[in-house]
């Protein structure tokens, strides 16, 4: 099953993390399609979207802290639903730590996210 | 520890010094002689070799007695005038007659068998083995784990008998990693699942006892497993590939970390939360979940257990961080979070308030 951004969730707090995340976009869809095509194999492909995926998740802590920069801060409706679209990829990789999924199913999964990713690029 | 030690290198010695003088005695002042009995003496006593070789030492008394090892028998043996305890030298080859030696002979191989002061050595070597054991294996110190926080830790619970597979001799030492606990049954332990032996209990194990909150444990195996990807989550250091070193220092910061939680300001408990509730993957769970950091930490429920055990620690994103307060303390990931079931708990819980 794809992920699907649902905006039921989204609130002013995930939007301006999926900015985040957004401003990111080429790096992950570029790691994606590079495990989509076997540039990279599983390990690099994890070790690199882990550290893209933390960097944002720290940039948004950071921009958080700060009220002024969040109030101050533009929505853009293009972001809406990109974290939740890369995050459903990081989960991945601890189901795969648990043995419950292969590393062909997780490449299978990426491979539809890619797609869904599209629009935002 | 440094007097038992002191102990132990005066007894060795005035053991060797008195065994080289012995030999000096015995004869008639030869020192390479007496020399090399007290090497032989030295390596018989380190072990290096075997105790069956012939003592020739003594010309005027030459004995052919092989003494193959040394047994404590507390029975006085039919040769000699032993005491009711003491040692004797088992395998004895005696090529002459107890009834032919005379008994100035007698007291000459009694004495060359140190059988004079066979209760010295024997004193020597109780309290020897005493101290090895009170104290130090092979004179490296044992550090003593640290006892459980709670009675049933090693013994179940009073409710579910479990087998006590760490007895207080099988405790593995800290610097030991997950292994068979040596009281379970080889193919009981073979039976068991990745994750089921990474929760064997630990003495390194880390309790949660809030009051008005159901009992928590983080299992040493668990959090060491975990450490390398969701050290992060709990500030530990990372390497050039984002990954927490697995080992034992980051393995405890881990446990500690997730151990301190409730002591955190903005912590809510989820006492009957779920993880991944409405997927494949899902169970009840006990979520306690840090506000300011957006971290959780989750427990499996498990009724026969008294304690729900550690999964994992996740940093939400702000979308999952809704749905977990959404829907009462079920932390689904984002992969999940499109899963039509998944929306349908949600879905009932608005109902639920709405009829209220």
């Amino acid at each position: 099953m794809t992920y699907k951004y649902n905006s039921e969730l989204s609130n002013d707090d995930s939007k301006l993390q999926d900015f985040i995340f957004w401003k990111r976009k080429e790096q992950f869809a570029l790691l994606m399609e590079n495990l989509a095509n076997d540039s990279i194999d599983m390990e690099e492909f994890q070790i690199g979207f882990s550290l893209l995926w933390w960097e944002s998740m720290d940039e948004d802590a950071t921009f958080t802290r700060d009220p002024k920069r969040v109030k101050n801060f533009q929505l853009n409706p293009k972001a809406y639903g990109f974290c939740s679209l890369v995050t459903a990829v990081f989960r991945q990789f601890e189901v795969l730590e648990d043995e419950e999924c292969t590393e062909q199913e997780v490449k299978n999964y990426v491979r539809d996210i890619l797609q869904e990713i599209q629009p935002y690029l | 520890m440094k007097f038992s030690k002191s102990i132990l290198i005066f007894l060795f010695c005035s053991s060797v010094s008195g065994a080289f003088f012995y030999a000096l005695h015995r004869t008639n002042g030869n020192v390479s002689k007496s020399v090399l009995f007290t090497l032989y003496f030295l390596a018989i006593k380190m072990g290096l070799i075997a105790p069956n070789v012939p003592l020739k030492l003594d010309h005027h008394q030459p004995t052919q007695q092989l003494l193959s090892r040394v047994v404590y028998n507390p029975y006085v043996s039919v040769f000699d005038d032993y005491h009711t305890s003491g040692l004797y030298m088992d395998k004895i080859q005696r090529p002459v007659s107890q009834d032919s030696l005379p008994s100035h002979s007698e007291s000459v191989i009694n004495e060359l068998r140190a059988g004079d002061s066979r209760l010295t050595e024997a004193a020597w070597l109780l309290i020897t083995i005493w101290m090895l054991q009170q104290q130090s294996v092979g004179f490296q110190p044992v550090r003593q784990a640290p006892p459980p926080p709670h009675r049933q830790l090693f013994g179940g619970t009073l409710n579910t008998p479990r087998n006590n597979y760490f007895s207080k001799s099988s405790q593995p030492g800290a610097s030991l990693q997950m292994a068979k606990p040596s009281a379970m049954p080889h193919q009981e332990y073979t039976s068991l699942t990745k994750e089921q032996r990474r929760n064997l209990p630990d003495p390194r194990d880390g309790f949660i006892n809030e009051e008005g909150h159901p009992n928590l444990v983080a299992r040493y195996g668990q959090v060491n497993f975990k450490t390398p990807d969701h050290g992060k989550v709990h500030g530990l250091t990372t390497n050039e590939n984002g990954k927490t070193p697995k080992n034992e220092k980051n393995a405890l910061a881990l446990r500690d970390s997730i151990v301190n939680m409730p002591k955190r300001k903005n912590i809510v408990w989820f006492d009957n939360g779920m993880y991944q509730g409405g997927t494949e993957r899902g169970y009840d769970s006990v979520n306690i979940f840090d506000k300011d950091t957006n971290t959780i930490a989750v427990f499996r429920k498990d009724e026969n257990e008294e304690y729900n055990q550690l999964t994992t620690t996740c940093r939400l994103t702000k979308t999952e961080r809704e749905y977990l307060f959404n829907s009462s303390g079920n932390f689904v990931t984002d992969n999940n979070l499109n899963n039509p079931e998944v929306f349908s708990i949600l879905n009932n819980l608005t109902n639920k308030e709405t009829d209220k």
